[in-house]
């Protein structure tokens, strides 16, 4: 059957008389065939797999942080094994057998080698989980030795060189004592490193760069480039008196430190010597109460999204990397915002309605459509290579060949994003402003308002619910998208925040860390996978939990706006 | 009305004017940047002249054997057939130095030199060779090292010659490039004592082997192998040489051979006459040096009057007395190598001279006896420039950095100022079919870079246009039915509460960053389906059977109960469905891989073990299915329809059950049988390639990138066709009910073809969507530019592509602006796919409008 709503009857020749009518009558066949439970099969499907998949990133995401056992096996070949099962599955061997096998993360990679090992049901003799068996995260900052995970006994806590603990639990005491204060000091250390020190070298830097503009300027034999010389001479002169007095502060500070050992013994017997200050976190794993679990959970959480990534980005935070997604959204808003609204108003209120701009609409939907790498590529071909050296030549030309802005950056980031969601703001306002109805204009005019009286009082009022939908899915879309970021500034790790302390405190010209391109960089550059890859899942939460949570005032939003028309149409 | 109204009217008209049309500029520069980026590369290239020298360097009486040009375009350099080696500046032509390289052993009797090096090789008539090198050495230099007298004769110009040194001041002060010829024979090596040697070339081997072929007076030809050897007390290099003759090369009567060369990599040596013949010699085993093809170079009865190499020494370049370039290049087939004739170019009209090879790309400069030249990129076919040089060419050089080439003769030489604008991709290399080098036919290739100087870039955009259509295709394959299904049972079967909350999760997945998806396919589904690859296949067989088994069961319950069942309860008991489909594929996994595939999926894949038959019969499942469903509608359903009128309904569904199951095994059985029956014919879908679905397996594989993007689609399509389908007039529906229409009969033949337009433009932009997704196929596939259908291979699209070299890419250079040219090439594919969809979206709903 088609449907045909216009077909004027045959006028001629007369219909012939009409066959007799057979009884029909609906069969069981009609009502609910195949198909009907293919279309609904096909829907539950798809809430099955994204109700599965959020499911899974949650489950898997949220997982990473809680403490796991501490297994210790003695396998049939007579060697020890420590560490936390990773992974327990089922296999089929080549004979034919079903066995267990189990992934354990053994650590002590500057004695095994490795960071997991598989280890199968028949390979072992005997297994346990010892009291005392710890969990130290260590990190590299004192000494040069391996960082990661160390399974392990406490064998005794040294301070200079003498034992002043040798059971457990008197460690353990002793540990939490000592623990504190040499974070403290590391703590201290970091920041002078960060900051005493980097502000030496700015100036010593900042005092060359000066020295080279005066040598463009003037030339090298002028005397204007012999009189900043002495300048420059004396500022080195003074920076290098402050870098002393900065690392004899440092060179205390560590020698505190390496006072205070924790001396391990691995599962094989081999004795490890940490600086409590390398010591992120000791875990008792097999002692901890439910109370303790939740504490080292949360921990480990804070630790997550408040620190800076250690480890080839494996462990530690991704503090820099959310502060880069929001730095970034946040330029891309304010640069996204205003443009789209004013070309929304200009395209609904101001301009001629007529072809050519319907044909300026249809080709900004379309826009929307074009492949997000494609504004990265524009992104980089025409902020990077074309404005950014263009900027650098005509006023950084003093810190050449080193380019500042004509490299990826997280100014040039924000804009080619705010290019790429620059439909979605046009689209969603030009809505919004169509849904005004015609009427409130008019009614505004009659009472002699003028145009833009009545854009700014009567339209964009109303529209405003409908451009915060705009916005809000724009951001949803930019704080997601990592295509275009790979190409114009997003990098695996960023020393410096795009925004600090220091004068001019905004460096837009930085590239930047992004938790999208974390989380490609994690799963796919990571020597490590392995090991990165709960990281992934938790980071990948995150973004999920920031994106689904702007989404979901987006369609707030948006709900709430229709509830509002429908009814103003009363 | 007030002042200020009126200021505030007019700064905002002005302001959003302004602000409006420069955002809409901005906008479409997009577009004009990066066309204005891409567009250079189908430039063509120019030869401009430079200047013109009179021979008064060397003598006129003497032959121009080889030439060159420095790394900075400011000197030349030739060797004349007495041994004479003349360097003279490329502005002027004024003589800088002059040197008798062979001194005492006169004038060399044959000479060879390898394109794009230094490395020349000089036979004698006393049967020694000497191997050498001739360049220009520069040096940077600062204002009080040079000498005095050089900074007494420097010129307004910024130059000088001094003392057989060229000195030019540079930009930055105080600093000055002294360039010196820097030419030297090694020791005499006893080829053929006492016997001229007539042909002679070499080649260095890696670990520092020196090959040397040579074809002396007697007819002899020999190769030999030279390991260098230093004294360190004396500091003198003596080589130890190991000596292999080819027995009866020529014999006293034959013409003598006219040229010998021998490959980069010491395999192949050729010696060619003027005929056009050469033979092939095998020369790697140097105890057995065989021939192994005698081959005619040129066409017809034209004569070869020059032959030498490409860059990298192992493409032949002949030319012929009518003007015709050929390359000819050894390739791989069953019996071992054999000489191809990839190329021919016709680009002069008289006897080619020389031939003179770029030491950093495909390009050679070519000459002819009536003083013509021509630039030629040998790969793609091309002549990118020709000129005049007015006498007789003899000798051309091509400088370092491709911005200056040189003609010699007699009366001197002329240089022309070189554009060759970017010479790899010509329209018909991106595009079209190129022989490259040491491949067996003409391909669409994609490699940019590669490891060795001599790498030719292949930056053919078909096998990326491919891969792009391949994940584009599969992923549609999966993703649009699903979509569309969903969506016509989201509007017609579900109450508009339930609707309304489906689609907003629906859309927080369209939410979703691309590059979660992409990392669970990488890292959580492709391992799986590694492991479980026939399990996951099954699935695709069985959560639908099991799907529709259940909707045959449930028409037992009484029909009080069914309709109670519809709507919302429904999707529940469909999604029991995906359980039990996973078990029943779980539970048939081991046996219908110990029936069909020879009890290892992968394996079979491979090709190593089991028949072809099953291939055939997956290949034609569907089509028998598609064959079943038709036959039953318009077989089995009226009749069944017309006797069920009177049955109970339990009876109904018994036959309905029975039927379905009938028609299913059936075209399980109709496809085996018709597969088997193709396979008998001989066949084989695994080692097809080409269109073939099937073919060996990897773990990133279209499966998993059609099966994730699909996924990544599907709210995009289901969004929009769920829009066009609401969108249609309750009305409509409601004439249909009262015609006593069911409410799946309404959906089928009212709603769904009136919003068609609307679910098409809904199909093209997922299309679009799917065209351009950068990050779940950067991550899930492999990226190897393959041009295959197979569903178990890898693919390499134009997104991923720039996403994974632009960061690499050379400002400016090919590469960098082929980059931009696929992504111009996406931002049209994905423009002209949404145009039409936007077209047809106005259409539909102007036309639901109407109605």
């Amino acid at each position: 059957m088609s449907l045909t709503l216009e077909q004027s009857p045959p006028a001629s020749p007369p219909a012939p008389p009409a066959p007799p009518r057979r009884k029909r009558r609906t069969s069981a066949l009609d009502t609910g065939g195949a198909m009907v439970w293919a279309t609904a099969g096909s829907l539950s499907m798809c809430l099955v797999a994204i109700v599965g998949l959020l499911l899974l990133c949650f489950f898997k995401g949220s997982t990473t942080f809680w403490p796991q056992p501490i297994h210790e096996f003695e396998l049939t070949d007579g060697t020890q094994v420590m560490g936390e099962v990773t992974r327990d599955e089922l296999f089929t061997t080549e004979d034919g057998r079903e066995l267990r096998r189990r992934l354990v993360r053994v650590g002590n990679y500057e004695f095994t080698g490795e960071h997991f090992r598989w280890i199968t049901d028949d390979q072992i003799a005997s297994e346990s989980n010892p009291e005392w068996a710890l969990m130290v995260e260590r990190r590299q900052a004192l000494e040069r030795t391996q960082a990661g995970p160390f399974y392990g006994t406490p064998k005794a806590l040294e301070v200079d060189g003498e034992a002043v603990a040798t059971q457990p639990e008197e460690i353990w005491k002793r540990f939490n004592e000592l623990h504190g204060e040499s974070v403290d000091r590391q703590l201290e250390r970091q920041d002078l490193e960060k900051h005493d020190v980097g502000a030496t070298n700015r100036l010593s830097e900042e005092a060359r760069i000066a020295l080279r503009e005066v040598e463009l300027r003037h030339g090298v034999d002028s005397p204007e480039w012999a009189a900043q010389e002495v300048e420059y001479k004396k500022v080195v002169e003074d920076a290098t008196r402050r870098y002393e007095l900065v690392r004899a502060r440092i060179d205390h500070l560590n020698e505190e430190n390496a006072r205070v050992r924790l001396i391990m013994q691995a599962a094989d017997g081999q004795e490890q010597s940490t600086p409590l200050a390398d010591v992120v976190r000791a875990v008792p794993a097999n002692q901890l109460s439910f109370a303790q679990s939740v504490g080292v959970y949360f921990s480990r959480w804070w630790e997550f999204l408040s620190d800076e990534p250690r480890e080839a980005n494996s462990a530690g935070g991704v503090f820099p990397a959310i502060f880069g997604t929001i730095a970034m959204t946040l330029i891309m808003t304010i640069m996204v915002v205003p443009f789209g609204v004013l070309a929304a108003l200009y395209m609904k209120e101001y301009a001629k309605q007529g072809f050519l701009i319907s044909a300026v609409r249809i080709a900004v939907n379309n826009l929307a459509g074009v492949p997000s790498i494609v504004f990265g590529v524009f992104g980089l071909g025409f902020f990077c290579y074309f404005l950014g050296v263009s900027i650098d030549e005509l006023f950084f030309q003093a810190n050449a060949p080193n380019p500042t802005f004509g490299k990826g950056g997280i100014l040039w980031a924000s804009l080619t994003l705010a290019l790429l969601t620059l439909p979605v703001v046009i689209v969603a306002t030009e809505e919004a402003l169509a849904a005004v109805p015609n009427s409130m204009r008019e009614g505004s005019y009659a009472c002699g308002a003028t145009k833009w009286q009545t854009i700014r009082r009567i339209v964009l009022p109303r529209a405003l619910p409908g451009i915060m939908t705009g916005v809000i899915l724009a951001i949803s879309r930019g704080a997601g998208e990592v295509a275009p970021l790979m190409l114009v500034g997003a990098v695996k790790l960023a020393p410096e925040l795009p925004v600090d302390g220091v004068f001019p405190y905004v460096h837009a010209q930085r590239s930047f860390m992004h938790l999208g391109f974390h989380i490609y960089d994690l799963g796919f550059q990571s020597q490590n996978s392995e090991a990165a890859k709960p990281m992934v899942f938790t980071t990948t939460l995150l973004l999920i939990a920031i994106i689904v949570l702007l989404n979901v005032v987006a369609i707030r939003v948006r709900s709430r706006l229709r509830a509002r028309f429908s009814t103003s149409h009363i | 009305m007030r002042k200020s109204a009126r200021y505030a009217e007019r700064a905002a008209r002005l302001s959003i004017t302004l602000g409006g049309v420069g955002t809409i500029i901005a906008v479409s520069l997009i577009f004009v940047f990066l066309f204005s980026v891409a567009v250079p590369l189908f430039g063509s290239a120019k030869l401009d002249v430079a200047s013109v020298h009179a021979a008064d360097k060397g003598d006129e009486q003497h032959e121009v054997l080889h030439g060159g040009v420095d790394e900075y375009g400011r000197l030349l350099w030739k060797l004349q057939d007495d041994g004479h080696l003349y360097l003279t500046t490329v502005a002027e032509g004024a003589e800088v130095a002059e040197l008798d390289l062979a001194g005492a052993a006169g004038a060399p009797t044959a000479h060879a030199m390898e394109p794009g090096t230094e490395r020349i090789v000089l036979g004698f008539g006393d049967g020694t060779a000497r191997i050498g090198e001739i360049g220009v050495l520069s040096s940077l230099e600062t204002e009080d090292e040079i000498p005095a007298g050089a900074l007494a004769t420097k010129g307004a110009d910024g130059h000088c010659v001094f003392e057989e040194a060229f000195y030019e001041w540079l930009p930055t002060k105080g600093l000055v490039r002294v360039s010196r010829l820097n030419a030297a024979l090694g020791e005499p090596i006893e080829v053929n004592p006492g016997v001229e040697l007539q042909l002679v070339d070499r080649s260095q081997l890696a670990g520092g082997e020196e090959k040397l072929v040579a074809f002396s007076a007697d007819g002899t030809l020999g190769v030999y192998s030279l390991r260098a050897r230093r004294n360190l007390l004396t500091g003198e290099t003596t080589y130890k040489v190991r000596t292999s003759q080819i027995p009866e090369a020529v014999t006293g009567d034959d013409a003598r051979p006219s040229r010998l060369l021998l490959s980069g990599n010491g395999a192949s040596a050729y010696l060619a006459w003027e005929n056009g013949q050469v033979r092939h010699y095998d020369v790697r085993d140097m105890d057995a040096p065989k021939l192994i093809e005698t081959v005619e170079l040129t066409a017809g009865r034209a004569k070869l009057t020059a032959m030498d190499f490409l860059l990298g020494s192992t493409t032949l370049l002949v030319g012929d007395d009518h003007g015709t370039l050929r390359a000819w290049f050894p390739v791989r087939d069953d019996d071992g190598l054999t000489l191809v004739e990839a190329h021919e170019i016709d680009c002069l009209d008289d006897a080619i001279t020389t031939i003179a090879s770029s030491g950093r790309s495909r390009i050679v400069m070519v000459g002819d006896a009536a003083g013509r030249v021509a630039a030629v990129q040998v790969t793609t076919n091309e002549v990118l420039a020709r000129s005049d040089a007015r006498q007789p060419v003899q000798a051309a050089a091509i400088s370092p950095k491709e911005d200056l080439a040189v003609a010699f003769g007699a009366q001197g030489s002329a240089v022309w100022q070189l554009d060759v604008a970017f010479p790899e991709a010509t329209f018909g290399a991106l595009f079209g079919k190129v022989w490259y080098e040491g491949y067996p036919e003409p391909g669409y290739t994609w490699q940019s870079t590669g490891g060795t100087d001599s790498f030719e870039p292949k930056l053919s955009l078909m096998p990326l246009i491919y891969g792009t259509l391949k994940a584009t295709f599969y992923s549609m394959l999966f993703g649009a039915p699903i979509a569309i299904l969903a969506a016509i049972y989201s509007s017609e079967f579900l109450a508009a509460r339930t609707r309304a909350s489906l689609k907003s999760l629906i859309e927080i997945m369209a939410g979703l960053p691309s590059v979660v998806l992409g990392f669970l396919a990488a890292l959580v589904f492709a391992p799986f389906v590694q492991d479980n690859l026939l399990g996951v296949l099954l699935c695709f067989l069985c959560v639908p059977a099991v799907l529709l088994l259940l909707g045959q069961l449930l028409r037992f319950v009484p029909r009080t109960v069914e309709l109670r069942l519809q709507g919302t309860p429904r999707l529940l008991i469909a999604v029991l469905s995906l359980p039990l489909g996973i078990l029943l594929a779980r539970a048939l996994s081991a046996p219908v891989a110990d029936g069909f595939f020879g009890g290892d999926l992968l394996a079979w894949l491979d090709g190593r073990v089991g028949g072809a038959a099953p291939g055939w019969t997956i290949l034609l499942l569907p089509v028998f299915g598609v064959g079943a469903v038709i036959a039953n509608r318009r077989f089995v359903e009226p009749r069944l329809r017309e006797a069920s009128v009177e049955w109970s309904r339990t009876r109904t569904a018994a036959a309905g059950l029975g039927i379905f199951l009938f028609l299913s095994l059936l075209t399980l059985l109709g496809a085996w049988i018709a597969g088997s029956l193709i396979a008998w014919m001989g066949g084989d879908l695994r080692s097809a390639g080409g269109l073939s679905p099937i073919g060996t397996y990897v773990q990133r594989s279209s499966l998993v990138v059609g099966f994730v993007m699909g996924f990544a689609i599907i709210p995009v399509i289901y969004t929009l066709s769920e829009d066009a389908l609401s969108s249609v007039p309750n009305h409509l529906r409601l004439a249909s009910f009262a015609t006593g229409a069911t409410r799946w009969q309404t959906a089928a033949r009212v709603v769904v073809p009136t919003a068609a337009s609307g679910i098409f433009s809904a199909l093209m932009v997922g299309l679009g969507r799917a065209v351009g997704e950068t990050m779940i196929v950067l991550m899930a596939t492999g990226n190897t530019p393959v041009m295959e259908m197979n569903l178990f291979n890898g693919l390499r699209t134009l997104s991923a592509n720039i996403a994974v070299e632009l960061p690499e890419a050379v400002k400016d250079s090919t590469h960098y602006r082929t980059l931009f040219l696929a992504a111009l090439t996406l931002f049209a594919m994905t423009f002209v796919v949404n145009t039409l969809a936007e077209s047809v979206r106005q259409h539909f709903r102007k036309r639901a409008h109407q109605l």
